[in-house]
């Protein structure tokens, strides 16, 4: 979690984003710090997934800057590439590759971008695989395992790369209620070990437990941050006040 | 009062088996399946009448009197290898012989392991005895009996016995083996047995061979079908058996995957060691090779390793991608205006896909692997580049070294190789974000796909002096096999564009968010999930491919087809007034034959990689 004086490692700066026509942000003026966590919430459709999408380049921004880490995001690819080997990500449908196995998975980015040795890679990718409780899973592929041991994989794929930033765009939401926990106990853990953290949840207890800023988005917008035990208590825009009385 | 479901004890009990399924005999099975109606029984009858009729036909075509058989006995060097000097045969037999090493590895490689069910292993077994007692019985002896024709009799006699054998051998291994339905077999117990079961086949089937006595009268006398070949046929199914054992060794001392890698760069680097060098023997001239050849190709192993160690270099990327654009440029160059040919040219093109593709999979830690690899890769280039650059020791009275089933083979093969890295770079265009290349994508596809196969093949004998520079001959072979490719690789491209549409974005996304690069993950996650989805439509294409090179026989190629048509209806027997002109009919059905087998070995072994490859069940 966010500590004094820590300097900023992600500014965005009224960052835009169309498709097409339609206009999905509308102008996110932000800072996150090093070590801080970021819950994004808000209804479908407000925004949340571009805005971190556009973190890494996933999306591209057609007005504003984003800089991460010192390195300002443009449409050079060699800058992309080294941004997003320091920005992990986990996605909702957890996308990892169906026809490599757990520990391939694991280890493919580190041999093939960082240029590890794989010895060093696969003794990383091991580690991991306990640091998420599931070291007994490597030779398995991802679809034999449930729902939250594969986005379990997916969270160790990103970190096998010593990402500086890690962001999550939903990552419990096509998970049953009994493996949710078991993710989220993982990001616990993430967050409490000092990682800067970008995450699209609704999971309430996650924001309580480490959230360092709740931020509700709609229509493109940032419309009210705050800490998470304020905003949840005591929300004051109108239509977060709306979102919050669906879910609480 | 709510009602409650079965205690604890009753959820942790043990759940109930399947009810049993009831076994039906034989007879209540026919009525229930076959005559179970007045209309159903009308089919029954009229469809067993005709599968009768049809199979007498063709059955008393093959073995009744009027085909000469002796002219495919008699034609089988012909139909294997065409011209191939006699004298340099054991070129062929050592391709051969290659091959069925490598396949004895490829055996023990994928699934030297496993085990065969006992039990469906038998029933495949009985099936088969029970398709050719079926097939001796339709054919009737009695018939042909009467029309006393001993040699037909025989055939048939040897075919009932081997039926009852085989069916009997398998009822009684069935019977065994019911109390212990999990029994298996080892795959090299059935390769064993399939090996000794070849030998004696090729040693004691008799076939009729056609001889002429001193007064010029002909007859047919049974003989062994490879009568001068049985030594050698017996050596490389025993080369086969060995090295599959060989293999087993390997896996079990270093794992399959080491064997497996090995194996598929043997496979790869076989087809042109046997194609350039072992058939077609060039006469190197060695000393030019020491005065000229070596210092070219030290030149490119040092210059090119220096350029490497600059090109791959992840400090200064921009200046990797100058360089490698350059040797691009100065590889075009050597065509024109340069002109520089031969090895120098052929040299410079692969540095420069060399340099193109390394900065991708260079890495920091491996730069010795790297450069190894770059040493192998010229080596190998080279050494190939100067065989086929070489004349043949052939004296061949052909006008090419390669015909009959050698060359359909190796037609295939080639143009299916070649047409396949084409087709997946046609399909990647299509799916860039670049207009230019997606136009010139679907226009290759569109123009190839839009005119018949044999109109190509018309044009690539007539019209090809108009499309390559003067002074550029071109052997008739490799104008068709030119051909095919480009043909095949339109076809192939929409067959794997398929598969790429059916990875899902998430994929790549995932891979790029992971800071992959573009070429990166197309080659590691999309390719093989794409190509793996679409083995099915792949292996249809294959046997079609297969199947095609046989038009070849209408532009004057002899491969298999052209022989059985050609070659063989127009010889004649010297020294006598004996021929086999007209004897259309039987080499066709040779022919078809030889496809047939081909064909359904491949549609066999596909099968058998998608269930490895658990295509169909994600």
């Amino acid at each position: 979690m966010k500590q004094p004086g820590a300097k900023d490692i992600i500014i965005a700066e009224d960052v835009k984003v169309w498709f097409d026509d339609f206009q999905a942000l509308r102008g996110v003026t932000t800072t996150v710090k090093e070590q801080e966590v970021v819950v994004l919430i808000g209804p479908s459709g407000s925004g949340k997934s571009t805005f971190i999408r556009a973190l890494n380049r996933l999306e591209k921004h057609q007005a504003g800057r984003v800089i991460i880490d010192g390195i300002e995001l443009t449409d050079e690819t060699e800058n992309i590439e080294a941004i997003r080997s320091e920005v992990g990500m986990v996605f909702q449908q957890f996308n990892l590759y169906p026809h490599l196995t757990v520990l391939e998975n694991i280890t493919l980015a580190p041999i093939w971008v960082r240029k590890t040795a794989r010895a060093a890679a696969e003794d990383q990718a091991i580690a991991l695989l306990e640091r998420v409780g599931i070291p007994e899973q490597a030779t398995k592929y991802p679809l034999q395992l449930s729902g939250g041991q594969q986005q379990r994989v997916a969270i160790a794929r990103s970190l096998a790369m010593d990402p500086k930033i890690m962001l999550f765009d939903e990552p419990t939401s096509a998970l049953d209620p009994e493996m949710i926990s078991e993710v989220l106990d993982v990001m616990v853990e993430l967050a409490q070990s000092g990682m800067t953290m970008v995450v699209v949840t609704h999971e309430m207890q996650f924001a309580r437990a480490v959230a360092d800023r709740v931020v509700f988005m709609d229509a493109g917008f940032f419309l009210e941050e705050g800490n998470p035990e304020e905003f949840f208590r005591n929300a004051q825009h109108p239509r977060s006040k709306e979102f919050l009385s669906h879910i609480l | 009062m709510t009602s409650l479901g079965p205690t604890e004890s009753v959820l942790d009990a043990e759940r109930e088996s399947p009810p049993q399924k009831v076994a039906i005999g034989a007879f209540d099975w026919m009525r229930k399946h076959l005559f179970s109606s007045v209309f159903n029984t009308t089919l029954t009858v009229i469809a067993l009448l005709i599968a009768v009729f049809v199979t007498r036909g063709i059955a008393g075509f093959i073995f009744g009197d009027r085909p000469k058989w002796g002219s495919v006995t008699e034609n089988m060097r012909l139909y294997m290898t065409f011209g191939y000097p006699p004298e340099q045969i054991f070129r062929v037999w050592l391709s051969v012989g290659i091959v069925f090493a490598l396949f004895g590895l490829t055996l023990a490689a994928w699934g030297g392991g496993n085990r065969v069910s006992a039990n469906r292993l038998a029933s495949s077994v009985t099936k088969l005895g029970g398709t050719l007692v079926a097939l001796a019985l339709v054919t009737g002896p009695f018939p042909i009996l009467w029309d006393d024709a001993p040699l037909s009799l025989r055939a048939e006699i040897i075919m009932v016995v081997i039926g009852f054998a085989l069916g009997g051998l398998a009822m009684f291994h069935k019977a065994r083996t019911e109390e212990q339905p999990e029994r298996t077999i080892s795959r090299t117990g059935i390769l064993a047995g399939s090996v000794v079961f070849f030998i004696a086949f090729i040693w004691l089937l008799q076939v009729p061979t056609p001889m002429l006595d001193a007064d010029g009268v002909y007859s047919e006398p049974l003989a062994p079908l490879a009568t001068t070949t049985t030594w050698p046929w017996t050596l490389m199914a025993v080369i086969m058996m060995v090295f599959f054992l060989l293999g087993g060794v390997f896996v079990d001392r270093r794992g399959e995957e080491r064997l497996r890698s090995v194996l598929v760069a043997s496979w790869l680097f076989s087809y042109p060691l046997i194609v350039f060098v072992i058939l077609r023997a060039p006469d190197i001239d060695w000393n030019q090779f020491w005065t000229r050849d070596i210092w070219i190709v030290l030149g490119f192993v040092v210059g090119g390793g220096l350029l490497l160690l600059l090109v791959a270099d992840p400090e200064r990327p921009e200046r990797g991608r100058i360089l490698s654009l350059g040797t691009v440029v100065l590889a075009i160059a050597m065509f024109w205006p340069l002109s520089i040919g031969g090895l120098p040219r052929n040299l410079m093109i692969v540095t420069a896909i060399y340099m193109l593709v390394a900065p991708s999979f260079a890495a920091k830690g491996a730069m010795k692997r790297t450069l190894a690899n770059w040493v192998a890769v010229v080596l190998i280039a080279s050494f190939f580049m100067i065989a086929m650059d070489t004349e043949m020791i052939l004296q061949i009275s052909k006008e090419s070294f390669l015909g009959g089933l050698a060359l359909t083979i190796i037609l295939a093969l080639g143009a299916l190789g070649l047409a396949f890295p084409l087709a997946i770079l046609v399909a990647l265009g299509r799916q860039s974000r670049m207009p230019i290349f997606r136009q010139l994508s679907i226009g290759y596809v569109e123009l190839i796909r839009g005119v018949p196969l044999i109109v190509w093949l018309i044009m690539a004998i007539g019209l090809f002096g108009f499309f390559v520079p003067t002074g550029v001959e071109l052997d008739k072979v490799i104008r068709v096999l030119v051909a095919f490719t480009i043909f095949w690789a339109a076809y192939l491209a929409e067959n794997i564009r398929g598969g790429l549409q059916a990875v899902g974005k998430g994929q790549t996304e995932a891979a790029e968010a992971l800071g992959m690069t573009a070429f990166q993950t197309t080659t590691l996650i999309v390719l093989p999930q794409a190509l793996r989805l679409v083995i099915p439509p792949i292996v249809g294409q294959v046997i079609t491919s297969f199947k095609d090179t046989s038009l070849v026989a209408i532009v004057g190629v002899f491969e298999l087809l052209n022989i059985a048509i050609r070659s063989i209806p127009a010889q004649t027997v010297p020294t006598s007034n004996f021929t086999f002109i007209g004897t259309v009919s039987e080499n066709l059905l040779f022919v078809a034959m030889v496809y047939w087998v081909f064909t359904y070995t491949m549609s066999r072994s596909s099968l058998r990689l998608e269930e490895k490859l658990g295509v169909g069940k994600r």
